[in-house]
């Protein structure tokens, strides 16, 4: 900016300056946690939803998913609404997160799923980890946003 | 001894974030991505219009994004800076850290 005058501040001005702005702070534990917990269960509705596919009708399956675009949205205004803040960083790894929850799901478990259905019925327990291997990045991500992540 | 002019670490301070309102709300966006309006005037301890106002002047010099919007029926805002606005910050934290320390 401008530096045509020099700026009336001296040492010890600075130095309370600098005082008064570390001693205060919007970030907090909280709305870290917020923003974790609703990106954990994003990966964890998405999961369950890839999972569930060829383990119930196709009636099942259409409220199922309405269900999980409940939840997904209520998650996104409960978290607008809860947190004050956007944590450093949260709104990156949140999508990181996601993205990559939601690629697995794609490329990975949904394949599998239905490869594994064509020689005998899916079973809960692989339900249990195709959700598991879907929801980990958004785990992940959560887990860094809680720790305050870099 | 003589000093260059515009050498001294005064020299380097902000303009728009030298007024001590503003420099408490740069310094309080700095640690998040986003806050909301409420938040920030109850954290740096100012009325609404005086942050209104700051926060104008801020978002007139790029370095403050103000968003507003709804959480169901209640009207919110929420102010986060801008690139050039942390740069900025960076820039004069910087200074004034080498004021304060004696540079």
């Amino acid at each position: 900016m401008d530096t045509h005058e020099p700026h009336p501040i001296d040492q010890r001005e600075a130095q309370q300056q600098l005082a008064t702005i570390e001693g205060r702070t919007l970030a907090s534990a909280r709305d870290r946690r917020v923003h974790a917990v609703g990106t954990v269960v994003y990966g964890v509705t998405i999961g369950l939803l890839m999972g569930a596919r060829n383990m119930v009708s196709e009636s099942q399956y259409l409220l199922l998913s309405l269900v999980a675009v409940v939840v997904l949205l209520a998650e996104f205004l409960l978290v607008e609404r809860a947190a004050r803040t956007v944590p450093r960083r949260a709104r990156r790894w949140s999508r990181i997160g996601f993205a990559a929850s939601f690629i697995i799901a794609l490329v990975l478990v949904t394949p599998w799923l239905n490869l594994s259905a064509q020689t005998a019925p899916n079973t809960w327990p692989m339900v249990l980890v195709a959700a598991l291997v879907t929801a980990a990045p958004s785990v992940v991500a959560g887990a860094v946003i809680a720790r305050g992540g870099r | 001894m003589s000093a260059s002019p515009g050498q001294h670490a005064r020299h380097r301070l902000d303009e728009v974030i030298h007024a001590p309102v503003r420099l408490s709300i740069v310094a309080a966006l700095a640690q998040v991505d986003e806050a909301e309006f409420g938040h920030v005037r109850d954290t740096i301890e100012v009325s609404d219009p005086t942050l209104s106002k700051q926060a104008a002047q801020l978002e007139a010099a790029g370095y403050v994004t103000v968003r507003k919007g709804y959480v169901g029926k209640r009207p919110r805002t929420w102010l986060s800076l801008t690139r050039a606005g942390r740069e900025a910050y960076e820039r004069h934290l910087e200074a004034l850290r080498a004021i304060a320390g004696g540079a």
